[in-house]
């Protein structure tokens, strides 16, 4: 596995003052534009609550 | 030859579905043949977490989210025993809840020294199986250079809030997209798999999104041939 990305984030400006932010997955207006596969019940957390699915 | 399958993940360190979830992409990320750059991106689970919050996980859910006690203490013990079978020690009498956005501000330092995967496991190694601290500067520093990050540096940027901005627009990425749970991969910008699915179905994800490539780069070579 290749990890890690371009090196896009790397800073350019002085400390203080953040690298302008790479914009990510440009092409992708919302996940309705996705292919979902798997289980609609597998372990997600959402809101700082992580439900055990069927639990 | 195809470029690489390209995996984006929405994750947060103190999620443990995605660890959960990153040890069954993992797997499938063994037995995938091919090629696959992995880019992590900043989610906050729980914003209204403060950095130091005294008491334990069961506290926390209790206190913040007014569940049951004995509703946390039977979720968290599924979710340690679902973690056990994956080679996971969580132990959330340990575990020390803190807010997130200095520890995503870190991983984007470490994406940008090439290190981010490393961090990810260090980072969740520490909250829920060594009862680490993932919210403080000094905390995060110490992790950072267990993974070769220069510790000094790492202060540094933390206190200038060099990759807030970096953080935030992975946040409201998220939110423009309809992420509301994480884990979230979106695999060759063409598959979307929310939770934390079994190996079979990453396996799957990455075997469609090479296929795809591999087509795509096949029909653009008979266009100019």
């Amino acid at each position: 596995m290749t990890g890690g990305a371009s090196g896009a984030d790397a800073p350019t400006q002085p400390a203080g003052t953040g690298p302008t932010p790479t914009p990510v997955l440009p092409g992708l207006a919302s996940l309705t534009a996705l292919e979902t596969l798997g289980d609609d019940d597998a372990g997600t957390c959402v809101d700082g609550v992580c439900a055990v699915p069927g639990g | 030859m195809s470029a690489p399958v390209s995996v984006h993940v929405w994750s947060d360190v103190i999620c443990p579905w995605c660890f959960i979830g990153k040890r069954r992409f993992e797997r499938a990320l063994a037995d995938f043949d091919g090629e696959v750059t992995v880019e992590y991106h900043s989610f906050e689970l729980a914003p209204d977490t403060p950095v130091d919050f005294d008491g334990s996980e069961v506290d926390f859910l209790v206190d913040h989210k007014g569940m049951p006690r004995a509703q946390v203490e039977q979720m968290l013990a599924q979710v340690t025993e679902l973690a056990a079978a994956e080679g996971l020690a969580f132990d959330f009498s340990t575990s020390k809840q803190t807010k997130t956005l200095k520890a995503h501000e870190l991983l984007h330092h470490a994406k940008a020294k090439g290190v981010q995967p490393e961090l990810v496991e260090r980072l969740f190694a520490a909250h829920f199986e060594q009862g680490g601290h993932v919210g403080r500067d000094d905390a995060l520093a110490a992790l950072a250079a267990d993974v070769g990050l220069d510790a000094d540096e790492v202060r540094t940027v933390l206190a200038a809030g060099t990759y807030r901005d970096a953080v935030q627009a992975d946040i409201a990425t998220a939110r423009q997209l309809g992420i509301r749970g994480v884990p979230f991969y979106v695999i060759g910008e063409k598959y979307g798999i929310s939770g934390a699915q079994s190996p079979e179905v990453f396996a799957e994800a990455l075997r469609r999104a090479a296929a795809d490539q591999a087509a795509d780069a096949e029909a653009a070579s008979a266009v100019t041939a």
